[in-house]
């Protein structure tokens, strides 16, 4: 019995440095080799333990599912961004949004009025206009605008654009193919530039919906470096 | 337990000293611990409300400054809450649960001695932030991201330890309960003869379990947000502050039917006693009960109408919580029902057991009012919820514990208390308490918000008569509490059964009880 | 002042929270007169001291089921004008200006959004009246330096956001309460009918003075609305 028991556990550990080194193969955009370390690490702890504590089953339960739950709390975030990817949720696949655009019907027979705003938070010293302040559009219709930014202080800066859009409703019909507010975008001292913005409103956006706001609040990121590396999107495909 | 242990127990006694009490194992006495730390909470959470309405006894600052005085009430909130209201009903559970199921002890005694000492040193160390630097915490006791993740003092992350600490308090209590309730019932003690008291216990329990974790989550969230990177409620990285709402609300809804549960226990034994008449629909009852706490959980969001919630979710939410009214109004009937034709007479837990029916009630219509959501959008965050809560939660929760104290301190302490002092500790609460909370829907529906230290000339009066209110209500305490001390030093000697419509296996055993009861288990009568 | 009820206030919307308010109060006045009523006729005429003898009955399956239903349809009875309500509440459709308010700590800042006019609104009121050494003003801590201005009976659509915490933008007599939210917005609208002054306070709790950010607003016809707001615009221009 404690011969299997150990061969089970050998695999295990073979299966986790397996798992670590074909890692890098999905695009994860994680540390991969932090990832291969810390699979090992507790592999190997639970492999001992099992052994160690094989005398005293309910001791080395208690052990071995405590490290399990710490395990599984670990790998969340990597499972977090290959359960977005699979289901679509939080905007991460990209490509249906691009396809999308592509098929999707004009409609003629209304127009929607988009407001663009801009907000800052707390003391964000980057100056950010819309190119417009309002465009009409027809629904399904691709439209292309900017935002016009300026860094004016002496430092490189990173910033986040944070979307939302009211009515609230209205945020799942509005389907952003390309936009500044995907990743955090850096500007050096005095810098400006201009983001593009490609969106299409989709002609499922409810009758009564006649005008939506887009407002963008600008987070300033410089300091926080876990946000630096947050790519939350799939690379669009160039069209 | 056979009759040999009983004879060693009798010869030893309990242990004397101070190790009496860190090692005690005996539910009795960890019921007592409960109880007095409960006390020294009420009062210094006490004393945090004393301050705050001397402050707002009038227009202007008078005695603090604005930041100081959103510590008071983030601290008076978070003790009264969390170091009065539930150590106390959890210290009545220990005392009375075995009592009156007819078990030697509960179920998991050392668990039991563990689930009380780590409270004191969470209130230690959440009570102690008023002296380090930044001050106490300071962003309301429902601690809302990013006011609290962003702009906490310091002693933010003590408050986050101090949670986690009397989370598992009240954890492992439920457990111990739960495990208690269902396998240590006397012989013929079924679940539907139960007294009412422990079945709403053991709802309460159940609850515990499934938000005391909800509420470490929040918190443990906010650590992270605070300190390694995370945004779980910061837009800028991809999260939202509404989300913090969500999960502490989650926890927050059914941690108030936590603290109200208990006291209709209380309140569901003490009116048959002085009514002489059997409990009214006893298994409606306990449906009515098991239905709140089911709704408890679908609810959550009324706190959050203002935020911007979607037409269908504010829909939702008013319905559930419009829903709760219905067994919540089946039980007030059954009590009422209780008295109907009853022979009542008016000893003082009966006098707060009433106060309980009419002004809870009061509480529970101003509830109503809140659930409708075009009026909660005037009374969201304004005084009007301030009279609310506490009107459900001063006759509900509070009143429901005095009432007990009351109706069961002859049987811890095998004296009577006087009932002349308790009727006028009574009328002096009762009164104190609608002067104090009334005046409050008042200012609500004139438009003065919650949690400001200084308002406008038009809301002067009502705040003056609140305060002396307050005043009176805080004294008529202390009055409780000499009367409590009293009653424990010395009074008539108690029978076993000194309620002449008390029925009950607790009423089987000596007043006082004795040391270790039910050794072996009674008969229950068929 | 010893005001005991909500303001009617100024908005057609206003005036229907107020009718569903005070719907509401007398509902649970009515249910109050009849439980509280039986209680004390107990108290009164069911004392042990008065000679009465308990009764014996503990249960009725039949009545449990009739003081379920009653109250179930009295609830769907208070259900019906308050969806209607809400649901009026929750259409922002065809506004005619919108204002964006950012919530600040510890001051309001309001954005003409269609006529590019913005401005900071913070308490006026003077230091010495909140620490005691003056006489406090008439409106004592519910006075700003820059009013929001608004033309009546026109819809006005606000959006509500924040640049730090959550704060809250409400005026009673304009019905509106919405919480401002750093990262995103919120609307909600209104059409006030009364040219006239407004006051609120921020509602939700946002540090040291939160019970220091009172909101103005000042509702006129729309003729003297357009002129204030041109006088804005060329004030916007010179100091460009």
């Amino acid at each position: 019995m404690l011969q299997q028991r150990i061969v089970l556990s050998g695999i295990i550990v073979m299966l986790s440095i397996i798992s670590a080194a074909v890692l890098p193969f999905f695009d994860l955009k994680i540390n991969n080799s932090f990832v291969t370390y810390a699979i090992l690490i507790l592999s190997a702890t639970w492999f001992l333990t099992y052994v160690w504590l094989y005398q005293h089953k309910l001791m080395r339960n208690i052990i071995l599912s405590l490290l399990g739950m710490f395990a599984f709390a670990f790998c969340l975030v990597p499972l977090y961004n290959v359960f977005c990817q699979v289901t679509g949720l939080n905007g991460k696949v990209d490509m249906a949004v691009a396809a999308a655009a592509i098929t999707v019907k004009i409609d003629t027979t209304r127009k929607i009025v988009v407001e663009f705003d801009v907000n800052y938070n707390e003391d964000m010293p980057w100056e950010f206009k819309p190119q417009h302040k309002s465009i009409t559009v027809y629904p399904g219709q691709i439209v292309r605008t900017a935002y016009y930014a300026s860094n004016p202080t002496k430092t490189t800066m990173r910033a986040q654009a944070i979307p939302s859009i009211s009515p609230a409703q209205a945020s799942k019909y509005f389907k952003k193919i390309e936009c500044f507010c995907f990743n955090s975008q850096k500007l050096g001292p005095r810098e400006t530039t201009h983001f593009g913005l490609q969106f299409f409103i989709d002609p499922k956006l409810p009758k009564e919906i006649k005008r939506l706001t887009l407002a963008y609040t600008l987070f300033d990121i410089t300091s926080n470096q876990e946000l630096k590396n947050y790519n939350p999107h799939v690379t669009t495909p160039q069209t | 337990m056979n009759n040999d242990l009983q004879h060693s127990y009798a010869h030893h006694g309990p242990a004397k000293g101070i190790t009496r009490w860190l090692f005690t194992t005996n539910h009795k006495d960890i019921g007592t611990m409960y109880m007095i730390f409960a006390c020294a909470m009420f009062f210094l959470g006490g004393i945090l409300a004393m301050l705050i309405r001397c402050e707002l006894f009038k227009p202007g600052l008078h005695l603090m400054e604005p930041e100081f005085f959103n510590q008071l009430t983030t601290m008076h909130g978070l003790i009264m809450v969390f170091g009065a209201v539930m150590p106390a009903f959890a210290g009545m559970a220990n005392w009375m649960i075995p009592l009156m199921i007819g078990a030697p002890d509960m179920a998991l005694p050392r668990l039991n001695n563990w689930s009380f000492w780590i409270l004191p040193f969470a209130f230690l160390i959440l009570s102690s932030s008023f002296f380090m630097p930044g001050g106490a915490p300071n962003f309301g006791w429902t601690f809302y991201a990013p006011l609290s993740t962003t702009y906490g003092p310091n002693s933010t992350d003590f408050f986050i330890f101090s949670i986690h600490i009397m989370g598992m308090s009240s954890i492992l209590a439920a457990i111990n309960v739960i495990v208690t309730v269902f396998n240590m019932r006397a012989p013929g003690m079924t679940l539907m003869r139960m007294p009412l008291f422990v079945w709403t216990w053991l709802i309460t329990a159940f609850l515990l379990i499934a938000v005391m974790p909800v509420l470490a989550g929040a918190v443990t969230m906010m650590l992270a947000d605070r300190h390694l990177g995370t945004s779980f409620f910061n837009a800028g990285g991809g999260g939202d502050p509404v989300l913090f709402q969500h999960i502490f609300w989650f926890f927050g809804h059914p941690e108030v039917y936590i603290m109200i549960l208990p006291s209709f226990g209380v309140v569901s034994e003490i009116i048959p006693t002085f009514s002489r008449k059997p409990l009214f629909g006893y298994i409606s009852m306990v449906y009515a009960t098991v239905s709140i706490a089911i709704l408890s959980f679908l609810v959550w969001a009324h706190h959050m109408f203002t935020t911007g919630m979607p037409l269908a979710g504010e829909l939702f939410f008013m319905f559930a919580t419009m829903l709760i009214a219905v067994p919540t109004g089946v039980k007030i009937f059954n009590w009422v029902a209780t008295m109907f034709r009853g022979s009542l007479s008016f000893e003082t837990p009966m006098l707060f057991a009433c106060a309980f029916l009419i002004m809870f009630t009061i509480g529970g219509f101003s509830g109503l009012m809140l659930s409708m959501v075009p009026a909660d959008y005037q009374y969201h965050d304004t005084y009007f919820v301030v009279a609310h809560f506490h009107y459900v939660l001063i006759p509900g929760a509070v009143f429901g514990i005095i009432a007990g104290v009351y109706y069961w301190l002859p049987k811890w302490t095998g004296h009577m208390y006087s009932e002349v002092l308790g009727k006028t500790h009574f009328w002096l609460s009762t009164i104190s308490m609608n002067a104090t909370f009334f005046p409050m829907h008042f200012l609500g529906l004139a438009g003065m918000p919650r949690r400001i230290p200084d308002y406008a000339l038009q809301f002067a009066e009502f705040n003056k008569v609140a305060s002396i209110g307050a005043f009176v209500f805080g004294l008529s305490q202390v009055f409780f509490l000499f009367i409590v001390i009293k009653t424990i030093r010395g009074g008539k000697p108690a029978p076993a059964r000194p309620w002449e419509g008390a029925k009950g296996l607790t009423w089987e055993v000596p007043s006082p009880a004795p040391y270790h009861t039910f050794t072996t288990p009674p008969e229950i009568p068929a | 002042m010893y005001t005991v009820n909500m303001t009617q206030g100024v908005t057609a919307i206003s005036h229907e929270i107020y009718t569903l308010h005070m719907t509401i109060f007398w509902i649970c006045v009515a249910i109050g007169v009849v439980v509280f009523g039986t209680m004390f006729w107990a108290i009164i005429f069911h004392r042990k001291s008065r000679g009465a003898v308990a009764a014996h009955f503990h249960e009725s399956t039949k009545v449990e089921i009739i003081w379920s239903i009653i109250p179930f349809f009295i609830l769907i009875a208070m259900a019906y004008p308050a969806s209607h309500l809400l649901i009026k509440m929750h259409d922002t459709r065809d506004s005619d200006l919108t204002i964006k308010v950012t919530g600040y700590m510890w001051r309001w800042h309001y954005t003409y959004l269609d006529h590019d006019v913005q401005f900071m609104s913070s308490l006026s009121t003077p230091y010495e009246q909140i620490i005691n050494r003056d006489v406090k003003g008439e409106h004592y801590l519910r006075e700003v330096d820059n009013h929001l201005v608004l033309p009546i009976n026109k819809k006005i659509r606000i959006l509500t956001t924040a640049n730090d915490v959550i704060h809250s933008w409400w005026v009673p007599q304009l019905g509106i309460k919405k919480d401002a939210i750093p990262g995103f917005i919120n609307e909600a609208w209104m059409i006030i009918d009364h040219p006239g002054i407004y006051r609120g306070q921020c509602a939700e709790l946002c540090g040291a003075r939160h019970g220091f950010m009172p909101i103005v607003v000042e509702a006129m016809n729309d003729a003297d609305f357009s002129a204030w707001l041109a006088t804005q615009k060329t004030k916007a221009t010179q100091q460009h």
